[in-house]
This record gives C-alpha cells, structure tokens and sequence, in this order.
C-alpha cells in the first residue's frame, strides 16, 4: 500500500522531470540536425527535384519531365560506358590498393627503424594535390618524352602510349589512383596490425603456427577483418569518384575508352549546361555510394566482428 | 621423462638485465611456482623456456635434452597466458583443435578450400575432433565447443586456454599468471582446479605469479624472485618459515611479517626500551632487523618472557581471526598481531591503553644489514618443530 502511495506521489514530478530532459536533449541536438539538413539532406533533395526537370543552366524557364531524364540516361551509349569504364577501374584500384597497402604495412611494420621514414614516403602520395601529380605521371608516361617509356624502350619493349592506346588507358589511370591510395590504406592497416594483441603471435609460435604463412592466415588477417572490411569500402567509395586524372590527363579519350561517371557528368553538367541529365547522374552516383555503405553496415560488419 | 634444468640463463633488453645467470631444477610432475613483483624475471623465464624468447647465454634442458635450437612447437612445451590468448575468430573446438591441426596437417591440407580436397584431412579432423571432446569433458565445457570466445565468461576461457593446452600433451605446462583476470571468488575456484587437474596429469607445472597466495597455496616449491635472481627456493612452508633473505620474509605471508630493527648487545637484541634475548653471531652493537609473524605475538605477556609495550590503532576482524594493528610505544613502527577471536573479546577493555605484547623469540627471524638471515642459537632448537 505504502509502495503504491509512494509511487503515485512519486511519479508526476518524475514525469516532468523526465519530459524536460528529454526537451533539453533536443534543444542539444537541433543545431547539429540543422547543419545535417541544410548542409547534406537538402541539396540531394534540390539535385533529386533538379533531375526531374529540363533545366539548364543560366536558363528563365523550366518544366517538369518527370523520370524522363532517367530512361534517357538508361538508354544513353556515353552514360552505360562511363558507367562500365568506373566500375572497371574500380574493379583494379580497390584490390590493387587493398593488397600493395597490406602488404606495405606488413613490411613496414617490421622495420623498427626506419619505419617512420617508410611510413611518410608511402604516405607523400596521399598529400599531394592530384591535379600537379596528373600532369607528372602524364609526362612519365609520355611516349616521346617520358622517363618510363624510354627505360622500356631501353630494355627492349616496344613503344606504348600508355594514355592513347584504348586497352591501357584504363589501366594507366588505375596505376596512378592506386599510387595515390596505397599510402592511406597502409596507414589504416598499420592501425589494425598494431591493435593485434601480441599474445596471440605467442600463443601461435607455441600451437605450431609460427611460418610466415601461418601466422598470417591464423592470426594477422582474421584479426585485421574489420579494419580491411573498412579499408575495402572507403576505397570503393574513393575509386568510385575518379575524376582529377581523367580530367587532366585524357579527358576521356580515346574512343571514350576512359569516359568515367563523374567526368560524364561534369560535361554534361557543366559543360553542356544540362542540368536535369546531370542531376539524374548523380542520383545514380548517389545510390550506388550508398549500396556499398549499405553492404558494410548490414551484411559484411557482422561476420568480420568478434 | 620431462625433468627440466635451467642453467645459468642470462638475458638483457637493451641495458636491462632481466634475468642474471639463473639456475633451476624441476622434477618431473612437480608444481613449481615463480613468484615475484612485477618485473622481477618471472615471466621472462617462462618465455625462454618456451622459446618465445632467445636467452644471452645459458640452456634450458626438458627431459635431459637440450632445447636451446628448438623452435617453440617442438619443445612440447604448453602455454598458457594471462590473456587467455584465444583466437577470437575461432569457436571453441576450433581453439582447442588448433596445436593438433597444426601437428598433423600438412601445409596443403590446411588451405582453406583445397585442403578439403584430401582425403587424409577428413580422417585426422575427425580424430582431432573426438580428443577436443575428450579433454574438454575433462573441464566440463563441452557445451561450449560452438561458441566464440567473445561469447565465454572468463573462467570458461580459462578453461578452453588450459583445454588447448592440454590436448596436445605437452612435457611441460608453462602459466603466466593466469588467473589474475579472474574474479576474487572464482580465483579460489580455480586455484583448487588447477591443483587438482595437476594431479590428475601428473605433468611438470611451471606457474608464475604475483600472488604470494597463489604460490603457498599450489605449489610443491616456490621459487621467489627479485632483480633477475632466484633468492629462495623451497616448499612453501620453508618460505614461510625459514626465509633466507629479508625481502623472501616481506613477500610471503598476509598479512606482512613485522619488521622492527634492534640493535645487537651482549645479552641478545635491544629493541627500544626491550631486550630480546636472541643471541645471534653478528658482533655486539650492529643494526639488524627482526622479522616477527603476526603469530609469533601474544596478547597475554608470560612473566619473564619478553614483551614489547605497544598502543592498538586498529582493528581487522575477519570473524574466527582477528588481525590487531599495533604502534610500538617508543618507535612508532606498526605491528601486526594474529588472534582468535576469543582471546580479542578477552583482552578488549586491557586494550584501551598501551599494553605489552609478548614475543616468541623462538619464531623471531634475524637479518643483518644486508637483509641476510642470521641465524640464532634459540630459533635453531625451533625448526626441528616447523612441520615440512
């Protein structure tokens, strides 16, 4: 009875005083959820209704399409090869950039004194602005003129232009997003390695798994999912938004052979004024960045954690 | 025959001498505890004779032969650490599995997806299996097996770590302090599975630890540590007892043995105002210390027996034992007195004010400037009595 009373008295103040908690946890949170609105969910909602018009830029007036845009975008040669041209050069930066920064962090790590100065040259690449690099690596691989091709050249290959021939290009332009991404991903998986509890090396030199091989398959790369697991979808989303190189280098050339999305979209956009086709693009662009955040959060993060 | 001799091992990081030149002896099948503070060699002797670390100089031999060029795995030596050292991606039988998989799979057969191309590998997998089930029936988890480490309390990863310890029988099981992740409770548990599971192995046991408790309570003998040294080595009770050096009398017992410093006379050891009548062979008018269990005091002072005079500050019931913190009355140095709980109740109003406590010099341990025991002609007479 005494219980009940007290709970009954009790409980009106602690709703109040619950209510104004939860009032002053909004009040807390409004200026961020503002910024969030404003700054992220706002313009793709703007893009999104920009994609189901005719707009142009600098044009007076518009109307509505409705998905027109989309089925022409369905049904343009440019986007679908763009399209097929950045997952291709996906397909080689995100192994080539998860592997070579594995394996550099592994080899790094070793080092105890010279790690620091194995650290910041793999890491130079990452800082430099990729336009500058753009115009260097174009000149390294220039077929008259660049250091490369001559050192091939020297060895006996045959000429190759790596930029004009439509089979390398992609290819070229891969080399160099991978060159740009090994640094950071080795920086991420130096992260992980480190975090590995040295016990379980012990443990393992005492189980018989103490070959190179062993140690890696048993310990260092199971231990190393989640931050690969990372690694991997940071990359994509990286590789995905190709757009200095091509831009400086080829511009899509030859035969359109290293036509990427963003590039596309830039000339379509801005170039031709196109705003509605352009806008469609990035929605396109926007939903496949979002699968494979997607992919991480659901389906991969549960079977890489502990 | 698994008898393990360490002779003479050294071993320095960097300018730090960890381990100097130390020497030991292990019977077959005998529990054998190092214990020492933090830093003090322990844990390195552990590694070196699992070959997770190479020594500077010295060998260590297991059953008669030498080990010194054998990589971990072939010294058949099992460890298990303070972490637990489970592979958080493996389920429990895959934990357990592992030395074995590692002793009888080739390198093919344990690829991924082409090792279940041999025909071999289904056979000894399924041998594997059935001595996982084996020996963790032994330690009660084999309802376990499926789950991941992550999903274990801590006393049942300490049981599949002692598991993948066990299935490969190994000559010798090497601890590094594994209990001490353990709750209070569930470490007393453990203390009397551990010695149990001893036992029932009859396997050498080399156990290192902190834990003063741990040491008296498991082992056959104690080796106690400092600065890379073995200072004593014996039974537990000789330890206790019979230390040979101050800091092996400071580090055994709970609570610590009282240290006061007296200074030698003709007729025995002057402490403050009191004369023991210890005769020790140090000559007359050298500072020593002398070691009093909490034991070795009494609340009821025998008349022509020695006391010294005392204030109480303190009180520790512990319900059949009472445990009286004393001041001495000139010095101020704290004493520790061990009573029963009736003879606290009997003195209680005495107590009030300064009293004298009488002091067994039978049991009263001497140590010379150095922290050396000097022995005395009265204490002599008692260790025929120390049971062993």
């Amino acid at each position: 009875m005494t219980v009940a009373l007290n709970t009954a008295r009790v409980s009106p103040g602690r709703n109040a005083q619950m209510r104004a908690e939860a009032l002053a946890g909004y009040a807390f949170a409004t200026p961020a959820l503002i910024l969030i609105i404003v700054l992220l969910i706002a313009p793709i909602v703007v893009v999104f209704l920009l994609s189901l018009t005719d707009y142009q830029l600098g044009a007076l007036d518009w109307s509505w399409v409705g998905l027109t845009n989309y089925s022409d975008m369905l049904g343009d040669r440019v986007f679908l090869r763009s399209l097929g041209n950045t997952f291709i050069y996906v397909a080689i930066v995100v192994p080539g950039s998860v592997i070579l920064g594995l394996v550099v962090a592994i080899l790094v790590q070793e080092r105890t004194k010279s790690k620091a100065i194995y650290q910041t040259i793999f890491f130079l690449p990452v800082t430099t602005t990729l336009i500058a690099m753009s115009v260097v690596w174009h000149f390294l691989l220039n077929p008259a003129l660049g250091p490369v091709t001559s050192l091939a050249r020297a060895l006996g290959f045959s000429d190759f232009d790596v930029f004009g021939d439509p089979d390398l290009v992609l290819v070229g332009l891969a080399v160099i997003g991978i060159w740009q991404l090994v640094g950071f991903n080795m920086i991420l998986f130096l992260a992980g390695l480190t975090a590995i509890p040295r016990d379980l090396y012990d443990a393992a030199d005492i189980d018989g798994a103490d070959g190179a091989w062993d140690r890696f398959a048993r310990v260092t790369w199971p231990m190393l999912g989640p931050t690969t697991l990372f690694v991997v979808v940071t990359t994509t989303i990286t590789a995905f938004r190709v757009f200095d190189t091509v831009a400086v280098i080829t511009r899509g050339n030859p035969q359109g052979r290293s036509d990427v999305l963003l590039y596309t979209l830039y000339k379509v956009g801005f170039q031709d004024f196109n705003m509605g086709p352009a806008s469609a693009m990035t929605i396109a662009f926007l939903v496949f960045v979002l699968v494979v955040a997607l992919a991480q959060a659901f389906i991969i993060d549960k079977r890489t954690h502990y | 025959m698994s008898h393990l001799e360490l002779t003479g091992l050294s071993k320095s990081f960097g300018t730090t001498r960890v381990l100097n030149d130390v020497s030991l002896s292990v019977r077959d099948g005998e529990f054998l505890t190092l214990v020492g503070a933090s830093g003090c060699g322990k844990s390195t002797i552990l590694r070196v004779i699992a070959g997770l670390e190479p020594q500077d100089s010295g060998s260590v031999q297991i059953g008669g032969r030498s080990v010194d060029h054998l990589r971990p795995k072939q010294r058949n030596v099992a460890m298990v650490f303070q972490s637990y050292a489970l592979y958080p991606h493996m389920s429990v039988a895959e934990n357990m599995s592992m030395p074995l998989v590692m002793q009888r799979l080739n390198l093919a057969e344990r690829l991924p997806l082409i090792g279940r191309l041999s025909p071999n590998r289904r056979r000894v997998m399924t041998g594997i299996a059935a001595e996982v089930d084996t020996v963790a029936r032994q330690l009660q988890i084999e309802a376990l097996l499926t789950r991941k480490p992550a999903q274990l309390s801590g006393g049942q990863r300490q049981r599949v770590a002692l598991g993948r310890s066990m299935v490969r029988h190994p000559d010798v099981f090497l601890m590094d302090e594994p209990l001490s992740n353990l709750d209070a409770k569930l470490r007393v548990h453990m203390r009397a599975e551990l010695t149990d599971l001893h036992r029932r192995l009859g396997v050498t046991f080399i156990y290192v630890t902190h834990d003063q408790v741990e040491a008296m309570t498991m082992s056959d003998r104690v080796a106690l540590m400092d600065e890379g040294r073995i200072v004593q080595l014996g039974t537990p009770s000789d330890l206790y007892h019979n230390p040979s050096d101050l800091r092996v009398a400071r580090f055994i017992g709970s609570p610590q043995i009282n240290i006061v410093s007296g200074t030698t006379t003709g007729q025995g050891i002057r402490v403050g105002e009191a004369l023991l009548p210890i005769t020790v062979s140090c000559p007359a008018g050298q500072v020593v210390s002398v070691g009093l269990r909490p034991e070795a005091l009494s609340l009821d002072p025998v008349a022509g027996r020695p006391h010294v005079a005392a204030r109480l500050t303190r009180v520790e019931n512990l319900g059949a034992e009472v445990f009286l913190h004393f001041a001495l009355q000139e010095s101020g140095a704290p004493l520790v007195l061990r009573a029963t709980l009736q003879d606290y109740e009997r003195h209680k109003t005495r107590l009030e004010a300064a009293v004298a406590l009488g002091v067994e010099c039978a049991r009263a341990l001497v140590f010379d400037g150095a922290g050396h025991r000097v022995d005395h002609a009265s204490r002599a007479a008692q260790r025929v009595a120390v049971p062993a």
